[in-house]
């Protein structure tokens, strides 16, 4: 019973603060205050307990898992949760100084927070589930989140962005439906250890996996499926779009793992992990170039995150190996390290654009030199993203590289360098504006306060962080992958 | 074999199928929103008929799949319609950037 | 001879799908759409599932046309709206076969292994569930066995409203009683609707306890009867944005729901594990709860709904 309330509390609290946060929308900051770290607490106590004693398993309701609904919490969750954790937590924490003003019914914010907490609870209910359904459950909860977030912009551009996201999410989600019907016509059950164990390699079962595949890798955003992305990611309020790139599209990843690698593996072919490392290759280069070349700071970095997701569909074909077990720690060392990198990124980003009504990159430079903690915030991130020591994306920059060189595939090292060159390219083509002396200094239109500051900084710090704790991880981030 | 089961779940496939091509396709953003409903009443229906037994009670699990379907297709249209109604209002300049 | 009926339902939906994304005037693909899920509501019956059937027709086929038919009226849609997501206009007719080729294999792909699978999922035996805490299999599924799923479906109908919210608001209708154009059938029609949509949402909450019904339903039918009032100038309930007791009823159906599932969790038992006596009047509880926020939530997105100008015009 103490596993289930462990294991039910990730997803409870924030349920419960975004009903309080309907009801009472005047006592939002409260409800940060109690709620945020009662969240980070369920979830270190779920990840020490997962750490002490291995996986926790336990279905629903009194109803063993199959016909029932079983949560699972084990290592690959629990990293996600923690980083899910971190990063909401910053980002709410810059939310709190974001939207200005005195309470007003009908306000961006009075709509922000239940959303926001709606979210997160959401996030945490995919991570935990061990039920093909109620993934699907989960996953509309974020998607109808997200896209309800980047409306609350309420800019023309924000509206269309946001109904592309949405009507993208709706299919992405159906064709996941559907596969999941397959496997449920096939196997009888929607447990997911209970199809890991019965699933063969059959062409039912493949097109199964090719329809969840399909509508999990729309969620994921990978090239070709990324084209909702910038749009979505570049028009939302700052601390969204810090939640867009670094959590939401990860859940996608997080599902395809499981489903590939502890689910369903096996039932996928050699073509296709080779398919989808070569358009992880491809998105790493075009995202780099469109980022090189975009004209505001917050595209720049939505075309970050396309290149950046690259990254890790890039490794697939060497998961699937068997000696992939460098390419694993390397793929969720990136994973967690670009959520954190991201997330302090976008914040930063988000500042610039509040703080001076406009992320245009020829007017950045004589912002950033109003705003120095959000251009250190901007450095520290980058680095991280750049994959330089010693940062958590230079730990798994470093494994991947380590990795792929032992298994002798050097065009995805290739890839990788190039990757980081480009990478190297569009952060100093941010942090170079800071110097150059011929930008006159603009004047702020607002000043950001210590909430917004530090929540960058502080996220940022953490992905710097992360390469230090990799040591301490490892044992986590080395187990394997199950359903 | 039951072919009753038989021809809605090949009915379903094909709406599935119809849908997407439509939401793609079909340029207007209302009809759009229709046709992915379309698309979805197909998964449902394959869930519905891979529950239907020739002889017996059905099997109930797929039947509270499909109504948790048909309320999260409602509140995805309710949201869709609603942002086409706001784009619509600030002026939508057809400018897909 | 069954199969003729099915085989002439089957022809019927494919016919109206393609009707309805091909139709020009959108208010007629409206009427295709809600025509469609009145005809899937007759196939779910065919396949024995009432409560699909119930559910469709009130909330697939009622809301979700009523919603369109709102919003289409509140806007004009250009027909410059073009492309497939992220295109310009000219490229849309280019795309056309290359979609319909990849659509055709898609159908064909899904279609052969439903197949071949229909036969090995409909001969397997249909699970049962005697000890769950409803005597009607789907709601002991959705409430007992599965109940977490509807846990999480409560939160999405309450994300629909608040994305509505977030997005801003429109211009406001139905505030203004004054300028209702008198219509006597409307009103005598309202004098017999309302109530009985009241008392027909009551007996599908009770009655979805052992037939076909439940909380959906019955808030579908809830929200139904509140714009019908509000059609006619009634405000059926006061504004969310500003009172907060009506907010309060509006997460009823989450809010019981999550205290019932920390509440049995507390008690000693699971989450959501039901006591062996009492559990069916959880389940009550909890589905009035969901009936009467749903409603809520359905009436809600209905903005902008209010009595008909003099011109004739929903306002």
């Amino acid at each position: 019973m103490n596993e289930q309330a462990l294991l039910a509390a990730p997803v409870a609290v924030p349920l419960a603060a975004g009903l309080v946060a309907y009801v009472a929308p005047a006592g939002f900051r409260w409800i940060v205050v109690v709620a945020a770290p009662a969240l980070l607490a369920a979830v270190g106590a779920l990840a020490g307990r997962v750490a002490a004693e291995g996986a926790l398993r336990a279905g629903l309701g009194g109803w063993a898992a199959d016909p029932g609904i079983a949560l699972r919490a084990d290592a690959l969750a629990v990293l996600f949760l923690a980083v899910a954790a971190l990063v909401m937590a910053g980002a709410s924490l810059y939310a709190l100084g974001y939207f200005p003003g005195r309470h007003a019914p009908g306000s961006a914010r009075t709509a922000f927070w239940p959303l926001w907490w709606l979210l997160w609870a959401g996030l945490n209910a995919v991570l935990l589930t061990g039920d093909a359904f109620n993934a699907y459950v989960g996953l509309e909860v974020v998607s109808l989140a997200s896209v309800a977030l980047v409306a609350v912009a309420r800019t023309p551009a924000a509206y269309r962005a946001a109904l592309r996201y949405l009507l993208v999410s709706i299919m992405a989600s159906l064709a996941y439906l559907a596969g999941v019907a397959l496997l449920y016509g096939r196997y009888g059950t929607l447990d997911l250890a209970d199809l890991a164990a019965q699933a063969g390699p059959e062409p039912a079962t493949a097109a199964a996996l090719a329809l969840v595949s399909a509508g999990l890798l729309l969620k994921t955003a990978l090239f070709p499926l990324h084209f909702w992305l910038p749009a979505a990611h570049g028009n939302a309020p700052g601390p969204v779009s810090a939640v867009l790139s670094a959590l939401v599209v990860k859940v996608g990843f997080y599902l395809l793992l499981r489903y590939w690698f502890g689910v369903l593996d096996g039932a996928a072919g050699a073509a296709a992990y080779t398919l989808v490392g070569l358009f992880g290759a491809v998105a790493v280069v075009w995202g780099g170039f469109q980022a090189l070349a975009a004209p505001r700071l917050k595209l720049l970095v939505a075309y970050s995150t396309v290149a950046q997701l690259g990254y890790l569909f890039l490794a697939f074909p060497a998961l699937a190996a068997a000696s992939g077990r460098l390419v694993h720690e390397g793929v969720l060392y990136m994973a967690l390290a670009h959520a954190l990198a991201k997330g302090g990124l976008f914040l930063a980003a988000g500042t610039v654009l509040w703080a001076a009504g406009t992320d245009r990159m020829a007017d950045l430079g004589g912002v950033l030199r109003r705003l120095p903690v959000t251009a250190a915030a901007l450095a520290i991130a980058g680095v991280s993203l750049i994959g330089m020591p010693p940062t958590g994306g230079f730990a798994g920059k470093w494994a991947l590289l380590g990795g792929m060189a032992v298994q002798g595939r050097w065009a995805e090292v290739v890839v990788l360098l190039a990757g980081s060159l480009l990478t190297a390219g569009y952060i100093f083509r941010v942090l170079v504006q800071v110097f150059h002396n011929e930008a006159p200094a603009r004047e702020l239109e607002r000043r950001p306060g210590v909430a917004m500051n530090s929540a960058a900084l502080l996220l940022a710090l953490a992905a710097l962080g992360m390469g230090f704790a990799a040591p301490l991880l490892e044992p986590l981030v080395l187990t394997e992958v199950g359903p | 074999m039951s072919l009753t089961a038989l021809l809605y779940g090949l009915a379903g496939a094909v709406l599935f199928g119809l849908g997407l091509h439509g939401t793609i396709v079909r340029p207007e953003l209302l009809r759009k929103v229709l046709a992915v409903n379309v698309a979805g009443s197909g998964v449902f229906l394959i869930l519905v008929a891979f529950a239907y037994r020739p002889s017996g009670a059905p099997d109930p699990i797929p039947h509270a799949l499909v109504l948790t379907g048909i309320v999260v297709a409602v509140s995805a249209t309710a949201l869709a319609l609603a942002l086409i109604r706001r784009l619509h209002e600030a002026g939508d300049s057809g400018d897909q950037r | 001879m069954a199969l003729v009926l099915d085989a002439l339902l089957v022809l019927l939906l494919v016919v109206l799908a393609t009707h309805l994304m091909r139709e020009p005037d959108l208010f007629e693909a409206g009427v295709w759409f809600i025509a469609f899920g009145l005809v899937m509501a007759l196939a779910w019956l065919r396949l024995g599932a009432p409560d699909v059937a119930l559910a469709e027709a009130a909330i697939g086929a009622g809301v979700t046309g009523a919603l369109f038919l709102n919003t289409l009226a509140e806007v004009r849609e250009h027909p410059a709206d073009c492309g497939p997501l992220g295109s310009g206009c000219s490229v849309r007719s280019v795309r056309s076969p290359a979609v319909g080729l990849l659509a055709l294999a898609l159908t064909g792909l899904v279609a052969g292994v439903v197949g071949a699978l229909v036969p090995v999922a409909t001969g397997r035996p249909a699970p049962d569930f005697p000890e769950a805490a409803a005597g009607n299999p789907v709601t002991a599924v959705l409430l007992d066995v599965r109940g977490y799923d509807t846990l999480l479906e409560t939160a999405v109908l309450l994300l629909a409203l608040a994305g509505v919210a977030a997005a801003g608001r429109g211009p406001q209708g139905g505030d203004a009683g004054g300028e209702t154009a008198a219509q006597p059938l409307l009103m005598g029609l309202v004098r017999l609707l309302v109530p009985a949509g009241v008392l027909i949402a009551g007996a599908l909450v009770w009655l979805g306890g052992k037939g076909a019904g439940g909380a959906f339903q019955a808030g579908a039918v809830l929200g139904g009867s509140g714009i019908l009032l509000q059609l006619t100038g009634i405000r059926a309930v006061p504004p969310q944005r500003r009172y907060a007791w009506v907010r309060l009823l509006a997460v009823a159906g989450t809010g019981v729901f999550l205290g019932v599932a920390l509440g049995t969790l507390a008690a000693g038992r699971g989450f959501l594990d039901y006591p062996a006596a009492g559990g069916a009047s959880l389940v009550l509880l909890i589905e009035v709860g969901a009936a009467v926020s749903v409603g809520l939530l359905l009436l809600g997105l209905f903005e902008g709904v209010g009595p008909f100008r003099r011109s004739g015009r929903a306002r």
